[in-house]
């Protein structure tokens, strides 16, 4: 059963993705870690370069 | 994949079941009703659920007990013995005791169970906030969610502090820039433009200059040594041929004092006695090769060249003389060197300071450099300043590097620190967005969470005490603290209000119960098991009906519900076809408990008019036994014709209305009015249509055979056939199966348009008395 994390977190990542603070790519991948609490500030800072990077270099 | 359905369940030594009880469930029905008056084992039933789902028996706790696990067992039996198994369409599960622990077979068949008992209906309404959210939990713990935010605020933190740390160090190195900026004079337009241009000039003319000048000092330095090392050294050579000259006039004394023949043949002497050490016994004279005198010849030698006592000094004298002789020539000759070197040095000088390599910006020494030496210490004294002037310059040259080093090192640090100051801008509304867009979803995901539960609250407390304005029932977590979850509604005006301060135990009861339903619902209810054991303790009256319509309607979704009740009209109007609910119900009685049978079922409870129909399929049938239960279902059917159309009735103490009371009160537009429609709940179709006058009409016509063959003994009954009665049942039978549907019961709700039942099996038209 999905517990209230994951309900959360699946909300969340394609919020990002919209705002344009996550890549698509990376919001599945880190979905599973935003749920589980492992996401730590150095992978917030990595996906969140890799969107501004990539919609920078449009 | 729905969950597989009941078929039974055993219970074995648990609590009241001193003999193994098997409580089988009817096939198609989700919702059993278990009646009981109070000591039948309703609780152990409840009990049994708990311990099956959850490994508990539950209603030992809060009793003081402590560890309650001792009493599960009954009386007489150990935990050992404790087990009870569920048979469902996908297999059999059981749960028992084994060492303490509970053990489960065919675990994926473990049922999930919620039960809510009397005594725990307050327990989420009267919790500490603390407690309350503990039960909330489930649904509105994102713990691990606001793990990762904590990482994504700690990263707005950090990159804060980053980006203030880059840009105070960008207005130290601004600042650092002005001030070398004015200590050069404030030159160019501004302190970073004229940076800029600093410190892309070439350093090299510095490095050629620097060398230059400490060319010209170590020149300098050479020459300013040479003048006490020649004066030394003249002292030296003076030094020197005084002693020459004392050593001359020590052997001139000496030769002057001895016999000038002495001196003549002392050479000769003194050849003799090298050549007598040689040849110790001559045989003749060396000289004259005489060998007259030979004898002690060599002894005469020693004799005469020691016979003045003045040899050794004159010797000593002589080798003297000539060791000072040598020092003189030696101590000149370093004079010499001293001095060639001193002018070789001052031209060299001389040579340099006219030179092309020296800045021309630079000061040199009064030239020629005097050609005595002597004089240079006056010379030297004079172009003293200006020889400290060229360590000043040299000085400079150094400083000017370092200088435009540091000053290189300040626009470095500037750039760096400004290109990260700029990388932070950006990346800072970016990491702050994120940040807020989880705290935002997060909220938005507990408060709707929480809002849903608190209207779907509102709403079953609303269909329980309708218009009674006490629905706004509100659920939020408090901001404040952690994991604390408040409660609150609107009472009189007064909003945030705590239900525990305003509402009567019975109001408080509904809610403990609406807030509990609330949550089960939310909790995969199709694959839970609810389990309700005697909530409806302290409703009043008027609120129980509504109750068990609310249960009815809204436990049809989980996978299946017990209620047990001691609440006896609710069998009484189960029986009567009043409360039936909006689902197929198997309801059933529990039989008085005893040490020796444990708890027993008393048998279904059957509607009257089942028992009618079996009573007119009997072959023999038992016509005063027929019309007196025909009867009374009439009286029944009439009550509820003549209550939901508000039909006039002979107004008598108590409302005790006969049976032609009622019959007469169902008349004119509405009798004619009257029909029910049967339906097929499954295809939802119209199956058939009666009008109910024929039917009511004929019953008044044969009315009085139910007072004369089924109500009293009466000889008028042996002129009547018993065929009337028959007939009379069977005309009640079809009024009965018009209005009243075994599983549905009576069409009660209020569509609109006409009355239906909970299943929409039934429909009564109209929907209002016609005028």
């Amino acid at each position: 059963m999905t517990t209230p994390s994951e309900s959360l977190a699946n909300l969340i990542a394609p919020r990002l993705v919209k705002e344009k603070l996550f890549l698509e790519e990376d919001a599945l991948n880190y979905t599973a870690k935003i749920a589980s609490g492992a996401m730590k500030p150095e992978d917030w800072l990595l996906a969140i370069e890799k969107a501004m990077n990539k919609d920078g270099a449009k | 994949m729905s969950a597989p359905s009941l078929i039974s369940v055993l219970i074995e030594n648990l609590r009241g079941s001193v003999r193994p009880f098997k409580l089988p469930f009817e096939k198609g029905k989700k919702l059993t009703i278990i009646y009981g008056e109070n000591g039948t084992g309703k609780s152990t039933v409840s009990d049994a659920f708990d311990f099956l789902g959850n490994g508990n028996v539950g209603s030992l706790d809060r009793r003081g007990l402590g560890s309650t696990q001792r009493f599960w067992p009954s009386i007489g039996k150990t935990a050992g013995d404790v087990k009870v198994t569920l048979e469902t369409t996908a297999g059999q599960c059981s749960v028992k005791i084994v060492k303490n622990d509970v053990a489960v077979t065919n675990t994926p068949l473990r049922p999930k169970v919620a039960v809510l008992r009397r005594s725990e209906i307050l327990g989420l309404i009267e919790a500490k906030p603390a407690d309350r959210y503990a039960q909330i939990s489930r649904f509105v713990d994102v713990s691990e969610v606001e793990a990762s935010e904590a990482a994504i605020r700690k990263l707005v933190l950090d990159k804060t502090a980053e980006y203030d740390t880059a840009t105070t160090r960008v207005a130290e190195n601004r600042g650092e820039i002005e001030r070398f900026w004015k200590q050069a004079g404030s030159p160019s337009s501004n302190a970073r433009a004229w940076a800029e241009l600093e410190v892309q000039k070439d350093e090299s003319h510095l490095d050629a200059r620097k060398a230059a000048i400490d060319r010209l000092i170590a020149a300098w330095d050479r020459v300013v040594a040479h003048p006490q090392k020649v004066a030394g050294l003249s002292g030296q050579l003076e030094a020197a041929q005084a002693g020459q000259h004392e050593a001359d006039k020590e052997l001139e004394a000496i030769t002057a004092s001895v016999a000038s023949d002495y001196l003549a043949v002392l050479d000769l002497l003194k050849a003799a006695q090298t050549h007598f050490l040689q040849h110790p016994n001559p045989i003749v004279c060396p000289l004259c090769e005489s060998s007259e005198k030979v004898a002690g010849l060599a002894e005469e030698v020693e004799r005469r060249i020691q016979s003045q006592g003045a040899y050794n000094k004159l010797e000593a004298a002589r080798h003297a003389a000539a060791t000072k002789a040598t020092a003189v020539r030696s101590a000149k000759q370093r004079a010499d060197d001293a001095l060639s070197n001193a002018m070789a040095d001052a031209v060299a000088l001389s040579n340099y300071c006219n030179g092309s390599e020296l800045p021309s910006d630079l000061d040199i020494p009064a030239l020629p450099v005097p050609e005595d030496v002597t004089q240079w210490g006056e010379w030297i004294i004079e172009n003293r300043p200006t020889r400290a002037n060229w360590g000043i310059a040299s000085d400079a040259c150094v400083a000017d590097k370092k200088f435009i080093s540091t000053l290189r090192t300040s626009i470095a640090a500037l750039k760096e620190n400004e290109g990260r100051a700029r990388e932070l801008e950006a990346l800072l509304p970016h990491i702050k967005a994120t940040a807020e867009l989880v705290a935002r979803e997060r909220k938005k995901f507990t408060d709707d969470i929480l809002s849903a539960i608190s209207l779907r609250v509102g709403e079953l407390y609303e269909a329980v005490h309708p218009g009674e304005g006490l629905n706004k029932i509100v659920l939020a977590l408090d901001a404040g603290k952690r994991a604390s979850l408040e409660i609150a509604t609107e009472f009189g005006g007064k909003k945030d209000a705590p239900p525990q301060a305003y509402f009567s135990d019975s109001h408080l009861d509904t809610l403990g119960l609406c807030v509990f339903v609330a949550l089960a619902e939310r909790d995969a209810p199709q694959d839970r098991l609810l389990v309700l054991d005697d909530v409806l303790g302290s409703v009043d009256e008027p609120h129980v009906e509504r109750i068990i319509g609310l249960l009815y309607e809204t436990l049809q979704k989980f996978r299946h519900t017990i209620i047990t009740t001691h609440y006896r009209p609710w069998r009484e109007k189960f029986r009567w076809g009043v409360l039936k609910p909006d689902q197929p119900c198997h309801f059933v009685e529990l039989g008085a408990w005893a040490f020796d049978k444990g708890i027993s079922l008393s048998g279904a409870i059957i509607p009257e008019i089942a028992r009618l129909k079996i009573l007119l399929v009997d072959p023999n049938p038992d016509v005063q036994a027929i019309t007196s239960k025909a009867g009374v279902i009439l009286e029944a059917l009439l009550d509820f014709l003549t209550l939901q159309y508000g039909c006039a009735v002979p107004r008598r103490q108590g409302n005790a209305y006969v049976l032609s009371d009622l019959l007469g009160a169902v008349n004119g537009k509405l009798l004619m009015a009257l029909k029910t429609e049967a339906l097929d709940s499954a295809a939802g179709q119209v199956v058939a249509t009666i009008q109910l006058k024929p039917v009511l009409d004929e019953l008044a016509e044969i009315a009085q055979a139910r007072n004369v063959l089924g109500a009293h003994f009466n000889s008028l009954a042996f002129d009547l056939y018993p065929p009337d009665g028959i007939r009379f049942a069977k005309l009640v039978e079809t009024l009965s199966d018009a209005l009243v549907c075994p599983d549905h019961g009576r069409p009660m709700k209020d569509t609109g348009s006409y009355w239906r039942n909970g299943g929409d099996t039934r429909r009564l038209h109209p929907l209002k008395k016609p005028s």
